[in-house]
C-alpha cells in the first residue's frame, strides 16, 4: 500500500471523479461507488481487481466500528418512528389539533400555517411537506393564493427544517459523517454549526416572511397576478403533479386521531437525548456520545410508542412488529447512502484527500474567503447532483482536515458545506424535496422551480455575503 | 465463566413458551435474550437490556455474520430484479410450453418442478407454480387442494436441499455462530441426512405420479370427480396472491435468460470463490465470503445484462435494489435476533447443561429422534422454521461434543423438525401462501395435507432411531 499523504494530487481524483460522475448520469450510489473503488485503485498501485476487492471490504468493515453500526441502525429506525407516528393515527391527529387551533381566514395565516405545518414536523423532512401541502392546498385554493406559493413555501422548510431541528435522520446522518472523520465532539461541532448555517436559517425564514407578507417579485409575482386577476390556481397548460398522498402511510382505520400518539414517542426521543448526552458525557452535554445517545433514544421512543398503541388496543402486536419493519425497510436508501458516504469518508481518509487539499488552498487563497469558496463548490455540487446527503458525503472528508490545518473556524467551514448542500437540495429541479414540494402543493414542477429560483438565489447571495464577512472576523 | 446449572434453559423456554402462546417469534426472541442477559448481568433487568442491545449491535462487529446479513438482504434484490426483468415470466412460460401438459399426471409433475426449479426462495416458486398450474388443474380436473399440497411441499424443504438462498445464508450463520470450524462443509454434508425435507419432497411427486391419495385428500380428490366441485361446499378460497408479487416491468419481454443468467452467475461464482478462498479445495472455502462475492457479481451481472437490453434504467436498477433489500428486513432482524439467542445461551452455557442432563436421561442413539421431535413439536406450534433453528441450534450443536454425536445427523434433525412446521403448521407464512396460491379454502389444505405430513414424519423418526444406532 502507498504511503498516505505522498499521492499528491492524485488523492482528489475519486472525489472529483464522484462528483463529475454524480453530476453527469444523477446516479448518486453509482458514483459514490465509483469514487471509492477509484481510491483503493490508487492505493492498490492501480490493480482495479485488487481496488474492487478492497473497495467492497472497506464497506463491510464499516459495521465493525460501534459508533458507525449504531448511527446506521438507528437511521433506519427512525422509518420506524414514521410508520408508528402516522398508522396510529398521531400524526393525523396533531394535524387536526393544528388545523383547528389556528382560525385560517386570511392569506397571511394561510401562508402561516402552511410554513407552521411543515416547520412543526421536523421528525422527517418530507413528511412534513407531504401533510403541511394535503392540509393547506384547499385553504390555498380558497382564498385564491397561487400553488407556486405553496410550493415555495413548503420547499424552503423541507430540508432546511430538517437540518435547523436536527433531531431525525438528517442530525444522526451529520452526526455520522464527522465521526466518520474522527471528530472528537461531533455533537458539539453539529451544535454550533448550526447559527452559522445561513442559507438553512435565510431560506426558512424567508419563506415565512414571503408567506406572511405577500412580498413578491419576479416569477412568482406574476403567478400571483394571474391568480387574483384571472382566478387561475395553476397556468395555462400547467401540468400537476400526482398528489403524494399515496407516499405516505394512511392511518389505520377505524382509529380516532389522537395528538398525543404523535407527540408523546417524540417527546421521549427529545427528553431522552439529552439526558442520555449528559450520562454518557458522564455530566457535560457537548461531549455526550452522540450516537449511542440517540440510538437509545429512537428505541425509547419506538418503545414508549409500541406500548401505548397497544394498550390503547390502536395496535396489535403484529401489526406493530409489521410497521416496524416497513419504517425500517423504507429506510435502506438512507441506510446504503450512509454506509457509501463512510466508505468515500474512509477512502479520502486513506489518500490524504483532505490535507492536500487544504495545503492548496492555503497556497493559493486566503483563509478569509474559504467558508465562502466552500459554500459556493458544495452549493454547484448539490445543485448539479440534487442531493445535499450526497454534497456532504463528498465534502465532509475534505472540509474537516481543511479546518484543522489551516486553522478555520470548524463551525463555519461546517457550516458552509451544510448550507451548500442545502442550496441545491432547496432548488435543484432534480432534488427529490424539490420535486416532492411540487407534489404535495400540486403545482406544475417546472414552474415551481422557475418561481422559487430568484427567492434562493438572493437567500445564497445574501449567505455568501455573510460568509465572507465572517471569514474576516472569526 | 459462570455456571448457570438450570437456569440457563430458562431463556429459551421463555423464547419457546412465548412464541407458542402469542405466535410473535420476534418479541419472544428479543424476551428471551433480555432474560438471558439479565441473569447474567446479577438479575439487574436494567443491566440486562442494555447489554442485550449491546450484543445485537455487536453482531456487526463480527465480519462473516455482517456479510451473512447483508448477502441475505441483497438476495432480495434478486428476487426483484428477476421479477421486474421480466426474467421470471419469460422462466415459467418457457418451463409451460415445455412441458406439453394433457393428463393429470403431468400437471402436477409441472406444478412440482416449478416450485422446485425456482429455489432462490422458499415462498417465490409457489407463488410462480400456483398461478401457472391452477388454470391447468381445474381444466383436468384436479383438487385445488391437491395443488397446494404439491406446492407447499415443494416450499420450504426445496430451499433447504438446494440451499442457494438466503435459507443456506442463515444456517450457515447459525452454525458459524456456534463455532463450528466449517460451517459451509456441515451444512451441505447434512443435507442427504435431512430426511424430512427429503421424504417430503418425494412424497409429493409419488403422490402427483400415481395418485396415492389417503384420507382427507382422498375425499376431495372423490369431490372434483364426481361431483365438478373444485372447493369444497363452503370453503373460502384465500384471495389471489398475485398483488403480492412483484409484476414484470410493462412492455418488457419475457426472456428466461433475465433469470437464469444472474442464478447460474451465482452458482458458478460461488464454486469459484469457495475454490479460491479454499486455497484449491471448495470444501475449505469461506462460505460467508464466497456467497457474499457471488451475489453481488450475480447481482451486477443482472444490473448489466438489464442495462444493456435498455430493459431498465439505471435509476430503477437502484430503485429495485433497495426494494428488494428492504423486503427483507424482516429476515434481517430474525437473523439478528438468531445470533443473539445463539450468543446468549453459548455464554450461559445452556448447550452443555442440556446435553450433561439428556446424557443422563436418554441413550445417545435417541437424541437425534428426540432433537427432530422436540424441533417439530415447537416449529408446529410456532409456525416458523428459522424461529426454530435460531432456539434449538444452540441447544443441539454442544451436544455433538459432548455426548459425542455424528455432527451432521445432529444439525439435520433439528433442520428437518423446523420443516415439518413450516410446512405444515396452520400458523406458517409458507402454509398460508400455498393456499392462497392454489386458490384454496386455507384450512382445508392444512387438514388434507396433514396425514402426509405425518407419515412422512413417522418415516423419518423411524430412520433417525436406526441411524442413531448406527452412527
Amino acid at each position: 500500500m502507498t504511503e498516505v499523504g505522498s499521492l499528491g494530487i492524485l488523492s482528489v481524483l475519486p472525489p472529483i471523479a464522484a462528483i463529475v460522475l454524480a453530476i453527469w448520469t444523477k446516479q448518486v450510489y453509482l458514483s459514490l461507488f465509483a469514487g471509492i473503488w477509484i481510491a483503493w485503485t490508487i492505493l492498490n498501485a492501480w490493480n482495479p481487481l485488487a481496488g474492487l476487492v478492497q473497495s467492497v471490504d472497506s464497506l463491510v468493515a464499516i459495521f465493525a466500528d460501534t459508533e458507525s453500526t449504531m448511527i446506521i441502525l438507528l437511521t433506519v429506525m427512525i422509518g420506524a418512528l414514521l410508520t408508528f407516528t402516522q398508522y396510529s393515527g398521531g400524526m393525523g391527529g396533531f394535524v387536526a389539533w393544528m388545523t383547528e387551533k389556528g382560525i385560517v381566514k386570511t392569506r397571511r395565516s394561510a401562508g402561516l400555517l402552511a410554513w407552521m405545518v411543515s416547520v412543526v414536523i421536523f421528525v422527517e423532512s418530507t413528511i412534513g411537506v407531504l401533510i403541511s401541502g394535503a392540509v393547506t392546498r384547499p385553504l390555498f385554493d380558497r382564498l385564491r393564493i397561487s400553488r407556486e406559493k405553496l410550493s415555495y413555501i413548503l420547499d424552503s422548510t423541507c430540508s432546511a427544517k430538517a437540518m435547523l431541528i436536527p433531531l431525525n435522520t438528517w442530525g444522526a446522518y451529520i452526526t455520522g459523517l464527522l465521526i466518520a472523520q474522527g471528530v472528537e465532539a461531533p455533537v458539539g461541532l453539529l451544535a454550533t454549526s448550526l447559527p452559522l448555517n445561513f442559507y438553512g436559517i435565510l431560506a426558512v425564514g424567508a419563506a415565512l416572511v414571503v408567506g406572511v407578507t405577500n412580498l413578491e417579485f419576479g416569477p412568482m409575482a406574476s403567478a400571483e397576478r394571474r391568480v387574483v386577476v384571472e382566478g387561475k390556481i395553476l397556468r395555462d397548460g400547467a401540468e400537476p403533479l400526482v398528489a403524494a398522498e399515496v407516499l405516505a402511510v394512511a392511518v389505520k382505520e377505524g382509529v380516532r386521531p389522537r395528538p398525543l400518539n404523535m407527540l408523546v414517542p417524540i417527546g421521549a426521543v427529545v427528553i431522552s437525548l439529552p439526558v442520555l448526552l449528559l450520562v454518557t458525557g458522564a455530566g457535560d452535554l457537548m461531549s455526550g456520545s452522540g450516537s449511542v445517545s440517540a440510538f437509545w433514544a429512537v428505541i425509547m421512543g419506538l418503545a414508549v410508542g409500541g406500548v401505548m398503541y397497544r394498550v390503547q388496543g390502536i395496535m396489535s402486536l403484529n401489526e406493530i412488529t409489521d410497521m416496524f419493519m416497513k419504517g425500517v425497510g423504507g429506510m435502506i436508501p438512507v441506510g446504503l447512502l450512509l454506509v457509501l458516504a463512510f466508505g468515500i469518508g474512509n477512502a479520502s481518509q486513506a489518500l490524504g484527500t483532505g490535507p492536500y487539499v487544504a495545503q492548496v488552498t492555503e497556497a493559493g487563497l486566503s483563509p478569509v474567503v474559504v467558508p465562502a469558496a466552500l459554500f459556493v463548490v458544495s452549493g454547484i455540487i448539490s445543485f448539479a447532483t440534487g442531493t445535499s446527503f450526497g454534497t456532504w458525503a463528498i465534502m465532509t472528508p475534505i472540509v474537516i482536515p481543511m479546518a484543522g490545518l489551516m486553522d478555520l473556524h470548524p463551525g463555519l467551514a461546517f457550516a458552509a458545506v451544510l448550507g451548500g448542500g442545502l442550496f441545491g437540495d432547496h432548488s435543484s429541479p432534480i432534488s427529490d424535496s424539490t420535486i416532492i414540494a411540487s407534489m404535495a402543493a400540486g403545482a406544475d414542477h417546472i414552474d415551481h422551480v422557475r418561481t422559487q429560483l430568484p427567492y434562493t438565489l438572493v437567500v445564497a447571495g445574501a449567505s455568501l455575503l455573510l460568509y465572507l464577512g465572517l471569514g474576516l472576523v472569526l | 465463566m459462570t455456571s448457570y446449572g438450570w437456569l440457563s434453559v430458562l431463556p429459551p423456554v421463555l423464547a419457546l413458551g412465548l412464541a407458542i402462546k402469542t405466535k410473535q417469534v420476534y418479541v419472544s426472541l428479543l424476551l428471551g435474550i433480555w432474560l438471558g442477559w439479565t441473569i447474567m448481568s446479577g438479575w439487574n433487568p436494567v443491566a440486562g437490556l442494555i447489554a442485550s442491545v449491546n450484543a445485537m449491535v455487536a453482531v456487526f462487529g463480527d465480519r462473516d455474520r455482517t456479510l451473512i446479513i447483508l448477502l441475505s438482504a441483497m438476495i432480495g434484490a434478486l428476487i426483484t430484479f428477476t421479477q421486474f426483468s421480466g426474467g421470471m415470466a419469460g422462466f415459467v412460460s418457457w418451463v409451460s410450453a415445455k412441458g406439453l401438459v394433457k393428463d393429470r399426471r403431468w400437471a402436477g409433475v409441472l406444478a412440482w418442478s416449478i416450485g422446485f426449479v425456482i429455489f432462490v426462495e422458499a415462498n417465490i416458486g409457489v407463488f410462480v407454480s400456483g398461478p401457472v398450474s391452477r388454470p391447468i388443474f381445474d381444466r383436468l380436473r384436479i383438487s385445488r387442494e391437491k395443488l397446494a399440497y404439491i406446492l407447499d411441499s415443494t416450499a420450504a424443504s426445496k430451499a433447504t436441499i438446494i440451499p442457494m438462498n438466503s435459507w443456506g445464508a442463515y444456517i450457515i450463520g447459525l452454525l458459524a455462530a456456534q463455532g463450528m470450524d466449517n460451517p459451509l462443509r456441515a451444512m451441505l454434508t447434512s443435507i442427504p441426512l435431512n430426511i424430512y425435507a427429503i421424504v417430503t419432497i418425494f412424497m409429493a411427486l409419488v403422490v402427483v405420479l400415481t395418485d396415492a391419495d389417503v384420507g382427507p385428500m382422498k375425499k376431495a380428490e372423490r369431490r372434483v370427480r364426481t361431483e365438478g366441485k373444485l372447493l369444497s361446499d363452503g370453503a373460502e378460497p384465500l384471495v389471489a396472491t398475485e398483488v403480492l408479487m412483484l409484476a414484470s416491468k410493462p412492455g418488457v419481454p419475457a426472456r428466461a435468460a433475465n433469470m437464469v443468467i444472474p442464478v447460474v452467475t451465482i452458482i458458478v461464482t460461488v464454486l469459484i470463490a469457495l475454490y479460491v478462498t479454499g486455497n484449491g479445495n471448495i470444501m475449505n472455502g469461506d462460505g460467508a465470503t464466497s456467497v457474499f462475492w457471488a451475489v453481488t457479481v450475480g447481482l451486477t451481472a443482472a444490473a448489466v445484462g438489464y442495462r444493456v437490453q435498455g430493459i431498465m434504467t439505471l435509476t430503477e436498477i437502484t430503485d429495485m435494489f433497495m426494494k428488494g433489500v428492504g423486503g427483507l428486513i424482516p429476515i434481517v432482524i430474525l437473523l439478528v435476533l438468531a445470533f443473539v439467542i445463539g450468543d446468549t445461551t453459548r455464554v450461559l452455557g445452556t448447550g452443555d447443561y442440556v446435553a450433561q442432563a439428556a446424557r443422563a436421561g436418554l441413550t445417545p442413539a435417541v437424541i437425534p429422534a428426540a432433537l427432530f421431535a422436540l424441533s417439530a413439536v415447537t416449529s408446529f406450534s410456532t409456525g416458523t422454521s428459522w424461529g426454530t433453528w435460531a432456539i434449538m441450534m444452540p441447544i443441539a450443536i454442544p451436544m455433538i461434543g459432548i455426548i459425542g454425536l455424528h455432527p451432521h445427523l445432529v444439525i439435520a434433525s433439528v433442520l428437518g423438525g423446523g420443516i415439518f412446521g413450516d410446512h405444515c403448521s396452520p400458523i406458517s407464512d409458507s402454509t398460508i401462501i400455498s393456499s392462497m396460491s392454489a386458490g384454496t379454502d386455507h384450512i382445508d389444505h392444512v387438514r388434507t395435507q396433514l396425514p402426509y405430513a405425518l407419515a412422512a414424519a413417522g418415516i423419518t423418526v423411524v430412520v433417525y432411531l436406526v441411524l442413531g444406532l448406527l452412527l
